[in-house]
Parts: structure tokens; sequence; C-alpha cells
């Protein structure tokens, strides 16, 4: 894991938006009751879809070996 | 439609992280190379995603919602008829010469395959373009604030701006670009969460099949004839007008599309680039033109949702998008899906204004004004470019307020300029005859030709200028379009052809690397088929004549 490394790599950047976004989301499914339209939690489903998008380009970037310089050809 | 604190929080959020953005690229852009090309260095799934992205403007997300909704699935030949093609084509056939040539813009790879001259009417006419278009998105933005959430129509402009112009100024083109890939991610996960429930609200497409007549649910059944599909186009238009030279005009020849591929690490990413992002680009109708789809077959089935409507009782379908956020999204959800919309708008304005930059400073200002500057004298240029771009473009968002018919205009524009360019890049790179004269001839003729065309015909009463009795009236304003953009590419080819023939061409050894015939193939080596552009790009048209297929 390497934070440093990350913080510069566009994933984590939009990992990390895109979860910071999907708890405020989940916040509102938490505290509003609500999110129901046909049936489904709205809050609940996109912010799970934020949260695990974003959760996974993030993890993707911190855990990313360093990037190998590829050569303009 | 009202929003809470936490949608604000979701705005916020957004805003200071594209802030944030241009910051961290900051350090990295020194030289007017990372400021106007960024760097050429990004890597393949960044390009990937920005070259889709660079198509995916707010007026694209609303437009396709609100075609969904009025066209039915037809609308879908705008992506698997319409782009995928072409997208391909410029995979493995052009961009070889672009990349190779070391071009920095579209308009420079003219001025090393033909002169000065073929550049300079290019550079202008796309710089005229491309600040049309981003004073038209902050136009639109403005609107769509003002009539949404009762923001002032001046501050959402001079907000927008700022912003735009802050984080563009900070990190020129890679900060541009890194917001466009932001911005996908947003308008995607904003935006399923609306289809799926939408979906389960009308039966899904079943329900959807059931409810609405089939000339909107089939994409080829009924395309034989103008009167035979909602959309008012024959088949031959489609085909030609759509299919050829207006979706090959603009996805091989617009710098702003063109540029997202020309800015990777080498050749192989470059070509990769647009065949990577035709994979996410057949998938979008699902997400850009089924909640138009949603939003009619609710209509039809009159419960507490309705196409809303204009002043004077019409359907107003630009509003169907943002009607079914309001409809479905609760506090929160409703949140990320404006700021979609918000991204989507500032992300086609600052894409506009980065392929401005690179035009003026590089096409215009170098070439005509001060030739042998310092980098650090372009990097200032760019600068000062980037801000009097964000002007002009306020002042062109302005125009479009005074007179609504500017939109009407841009798209004009649009079929004038790119629907002769690709003729001439299509001569250019194929067949070593074409010379410099034939192809500015060419050119030229080619708007001339859509000019008349435009003002021969009419639809929805539009055009017919020249004359007082048209010679053609179109059942629909895209059928016309389509025909312009058919006659202003035959003009120009047939012209540059004829003008070619009677002038002198340029030494074939001039040409290397420039065209077709006298340049090495390269080989693709031993990487695996999905590192290969052939392969790829044949796996992007077998699924899009799947898709076809299912939809037909």
């Amino acid at each position: 894991m390497n934070l440093k490394l990350a913080v510069t790599d566009l994933r984590f950047v939009i990992g990390l938006f895109l979860t910071l976004i999907g708890l405020l989301v989940l916040l509102s499914f938490l505290t509003s009751g609500s999110d129901v339209a046909q049936g489904i939690h709205v809050n609940l489903l996109g912010g799970g879809m934020l949260i695990t998008v974003g959760g996974s380009l993030a993890l993707s970037a911190l855990f990313a070996k360093a990037p190998a310089e590829e050569k303009r050809s | 439609m009202r929003l809470q604190l936490v949608d604000y929080a979701i705005i916020a959020v957004y805003f200071t992280f594209v802030l944030g953005i241009g910051i961290l690229v900051k350090r990295r852009t020194k030289s007017s190379t990372d400021f106007l090309q960024g760097g050429r260095s990004l890597p393949l799934w960044i390009t990937g995603l920005a070259f889709i992205s660079a198509n995916l403007g707010a007026q694209e997300v609303i437009g396709m919602a609100a075609s969904g909704a009025k066209y039915g699935m037809m609308t879908s030949h705008f992506y698997w008829l319409g782009a995928i093609p072409a997208m391909a084509f410029l995979g493995i056939f052009m961009m070889p010469f672009y990349y190779g040539s070391r071009a920095r813009s579209v308009p420079e790879y003219l001025v090393l395959r033909f002169d000065e001259k073929t550049r300079t009417f290019n550079a202008f006419s796309f710089a005229a373009m491309t600040l049309f278009s981003s004073g038209v998105s902050l136009y639109a933005l403005a609107i769509l604030f003002q009539s949404l959430l009762g923001w002032n129509f001046h501050i959402s402009i001079l907000l927008a701006a700022g912003i735009v112009m802050t984080y563009t100024l900070l990190g020129g083109l890679t900060s541009a670009i890194y917001n466009e890939v932001l911005q996908f991610f947003l308008i995607v996960l904003g935006i399923i969460p609306l289809v799926i429930v939408g979906l389960k609200n009308v039966g899904g497409w079943d329900g959807i099949q059931a409810r609405l007549e089939p000339q909107f649910t089939h994409i080829w059944q009924y395309a034989a004839t103008e009167s035979s599909n909602p959309m008012g186009v024959a088949l031959w238009q489609m085909a030609l007008g759509l299919g050829f030279v207006l979706s090959f005009g603009y996805w091989c020849t617009d710098f702003l599309v063109v540029q997202r591929a020309m800015i990777a690490r080498n050749m192989s990413s470059a070509q990769r680039t647009p065949l990577i992002a035709a994979f996410p680009k057949m998938l979008l109708p699902f997400v850009v033109i089924l909640p138009g789809l949603i939003a009619l077959t609710l209509t039809k089935m009159g419960g507490d949702y309705h196409l809303p409507l204009k002043l004077d009782g019409r359907v107003d379908y630009d509003l169907t998008l943002p009607s079914l956020l309001a409809h479905y999204y609760p506090t929160g959800m409703l949140g990320v899906g404006l700021t979609a919309l918000i991204a989507s708008f500032m992300s086609g304005m600052a894409g506009n204004v980065t392929a401005f930059n690179a035009v003026w400073t590089y096409d215009i200002y170098q070439a005509h004004i001060k030739k042998d500057g310092t980098d650090d004298h372009y990097l200032r240029v760019g600068k000062i470019t980037t801000i009097l771009g964000i002007l002009l473009s306020i002042a062109t968002a302005y125009l479009a307020r005074e007179f609504n018919n500017i939109m009407d205009l841009l798209q004009l524009i649009f079929g004038f300029v790119n629907a002769p360019l690709f003729a001439t890049f299509m001569l250019g790179m194929f067949w070593k005859r074409t010379s410099a004269h034939g192809a500015f001839v060419g050119l030229l003729s080619g708007t001339l030709a859509a000019s008349f065309a435009h003002g021969l015909t009419q639809a929805e009463g539009k055009g017919g200028w020249l004359v007082t009795t048209p010679i053609h009236t179109f059942v629909s304003g895209m059928g016309q379009a389509f025909f312009i953009a058919i006659v202003a590419w035959t003009a120009c080819f047939v012209m540059t052809i004829v003008v070619s023939l009677f002038t002198k061409p340029r030494k074939e050894s001039e040409l290397e690397g420039l065209v077709y015939s006298l340049t090495k193939k390269s080989t693709e080596g031993e990487a695996q088929w999905f590192r290969r552009p052939g392969p790829l790009a044949a796996a992007a048209i077998l699924a899009t004549c799947v898709l076809n297929w299912i939809f037909r």
C-alpha cells in the first residue's frame, strides 16, 4: 500500500470523490425515511453503487505497483 | 425542484474536487506541451474515457434523453451507426497519420499534408465553432438552473465560468481531461439508478414495447422512408448522412475528440484510445436514451408523471431527464443527478476551451503572429488564451440568450465545417495526388454547397432563404441536416479531385508518413489480441452489429 503514490493517481482521486458522495447519499438514506420509489430504496441503491465503484477505484490505486515508465514510440 | 442541505453538500464536494484536481495537476504543468497537450503522456484508460466524455456534455446527455422521448430507440443510431464504425476507422486508419506525423493538432496535420491556407481556414472555423459550443453549454447550464432551481442566470454563468477557468488555468488540458473522466463516472452512476427504478415502474423493456408504437422500439424495421418513422429520416439519408458523412466527419476530424487520442503515450495507445472507448460508448444508449423512452411510456400510462410542457402547451423534451430526476430521486440522489448535469456542462465547456487554446496557440498565433517564441512564451499565450476563451464563451452565452436560434445555427455550422473536412482528410490521407490547391478549393466548395443546400430546402420552417418556394421540404430538420452534410461532402470530394488533377501535387518524398500508400505499415507484433488495434476494432464492430440486430 502506497498512500503517497496513490494521491497522485487519478483512480484514487475519483474513487475518493465517488466514495464521499456515496457516503453522503447513504447518510440521506439513514436520516430520511422517504427514499422508496417503486419498492426500491433509491438512496441505498445509488449510494451503494457509488461506494462500490469509488472504493474499488481508490483501493486499486492504493495497492498499485509503481507505474512502469512507457516510452513514446 | 427543491434541494436540501445534503444535495448542496454533494455539489460543494464536486466543486472542491474539480478545483483540487487543478491544484494537483498544476505541479506537473511546467511547459506549453504540458499545458496544451497534457504532456502527451496520459495512460490509455484516461484517454479512452476522455474520448467518450468529450462527447458526453450536457447537450448530449439532455439532448439524447429528449430525443429518446421524441424519436424512440432510433436515437441509438447516433451511437451504433453514427459513432462506433467511425471510431474504429479513426483508430485503425487515421491515428497512425495524426500521431505518426507528430502534428499537435488536426489543423497542423493539414499544413504538413497540404499548405498554410488550408490549415488557417480550418483553424479559424474550428476556433469559432468551439467558442460557440462552449458559450451554448454555459447558456444551457444557466437556463437549466434558472428554470429548475430558481438560481440567478448571471450568477450561474459566472460561477460555472469561474470554476472552469480556474481549473483549466491551473492544469491545462490534463486538468480538463481528468475532470472529463470524473464526469463520466458521475453521469453513469448518477443515471443508472434512475433507469433501474424507471424500468421497474414501466414493466421493463416488455412494458415499454407493449405501450409504445413499434416505431419507437425498433431501429431498422421502420427506417425505409421519411414518413414511416418518428425521426422523419429516410434510410438513405440515415446511412449516408449520419452513418458516413457526419459520423466520420465528427469522430475522425473534430479536434476536440481526436485531441484525446493524440495525447496518448505512444502510437499503440493512440490507436487503441477510440477503440477502447467504443465499448462503453455502445452501451451509453441504455443510460442516456432509455430514460426518454421510460418518460414517454410513463406519460402513456397516465399516472402521476407526464412529460413536461412548455408555456404554449407543446412538450418540452429538453426537460425530460431533469423531470425524471425530480420524479424519482429523493434528497441525496437528487444532488448526485444534478451534480452529474453540472459536471457535464462544465466539462463540455472546458473541453471546448482547451481545444480552442491549442488551435489558437499553435495554428494561429505561432503560425502567423510569433513563429520563434520560447516555450515559456507559448505557455503564457496558452494561459491568456484560456482567459480570453472563457470571456468569449460568456459573451456567446449572452448572445445565445438574446438570439434563441443560435443553437440551430451551431448545429448548422457543424454540418458546414465537419462534413466537407472529412472528404479533404479522406483524399489527403488515401490519394497521394491530392494537391494543396485542390484541398482548399474543395473545402470552400463544400462549405458553399452546404449553404446553398440550406438556402434551397426547408424543414420545420427553417432554411429556404434563397428562394421563395423551397425545392424540397423535409419531414424533419434532422433529415435536412443529413442531406446538407451529404451535399457538402460530395461537393468537397468532387472539387478536390477535379482541382487536384489540374494542379501540381507535392513530391512523394515529402508525403511519407502523411499518405497511406507512402507510409510503412507497422506490424502489430506479438501483443495479446486485446492490445492490438485490429482485433479490438473487429470486436467493437461485431458487438455493434449484435446490438443493431437485437433492436432491429
